[in-house]
């Protein structure tokens, strides 16, 4: 399979080939153009990792296991949503959350409300809305010592 | 009715607002459009930011301990 290269702006230049490559089925909102993207995890950086885009190589999220910070946490996905990914098994499915970082690297927050799901029996994945109001945008993952119990 | 199964009623009309509801199955995802545009909003915050992203792997070991 022939090997392909993408210049990654935290990573360098990365080889890969088709094989490697997580396709979004339904697409990170606000990104359609870009569907394709490698998913580089780094053993001692989980529980992020990140989604390179592999055909605008500008284009990468930090993302995070949200169960690391949050064990409550719940997804529920529509059959609509599922049959997308062609997803029979919730356990095929592997659960993401964006990550924005702020100037203050400490205040970092997750997006808990569109998670991103991927099917790792045939890489298939998506970014999908959750109809769970407690759930916001922006949740800060690092609880400040002082707010304790919050 | 929108399509074969997903039907919008009117709830109640009032002065100044009508108040619309949707019936659909359980599996159509319905979102007020606000969300989406927040949705977006943070994804592209999020996405184009490799110098943040790089400073911030200096922090994640200190980090995991405070978990």
């Amino acid at each position: 399979m022939k090997k392909k290269v993408v210049n990654s702006p935290v990573f360098g230049q990365i080889e890969y080939t088709e094989n490697d490559l997580v396709e979004f089925k339904k697409p990170i909102l606000g990104f359609e153009e870009c569907l394709k993207y490698l998913h580089i995890v780094k053993e001692e950086n989980l529980p992020f990792s990140w989604f390179q885009a592999v055909d605008d190589s500008n284009i990468l999220f930090m993302v995070t296991d949200p169960f690391f910070f949050f064990k409550d946490y719940e997804i529920k996905i529509s059959d609509s949503e599922s049959q997308s990914l062609q997803l029979k098994n919730p356990e095929d499915g592997l659960i993401f959350t964006i990550v924005s970082i702020p100037s203050d690297p400490k205040k970092i927050t997750t997006n808990l409300k569109a998670p991103i799901v991927v099917n790792i029996k045939n890489k298939y994945a998506g970014q999908f809305v959750l109809n769970n109001d407690k759930y916001m945008t922006k949740t800060p993952i690092l609880k400040e010592e002082n707010n304790a119990g919050v | 009715m929108v399509g074969d199964n997903i039907e919008i009623v009117i709830v109640n009309v009032g002065k100044e607002a009508v108040k619309i509801g949707i019936n659909a199955p359980k599996s159509v995802p319905i979102h007020r459009k606000e969300v989406f545009v927040e949705i977006e909003k943070q994804n592209r915050e999020a996405a184009l930011s490799a110098s943040r992203m790089k400073d911030f792997t200096q922090l994640i070991p200190e980090l995991k301990q405070k978990k």
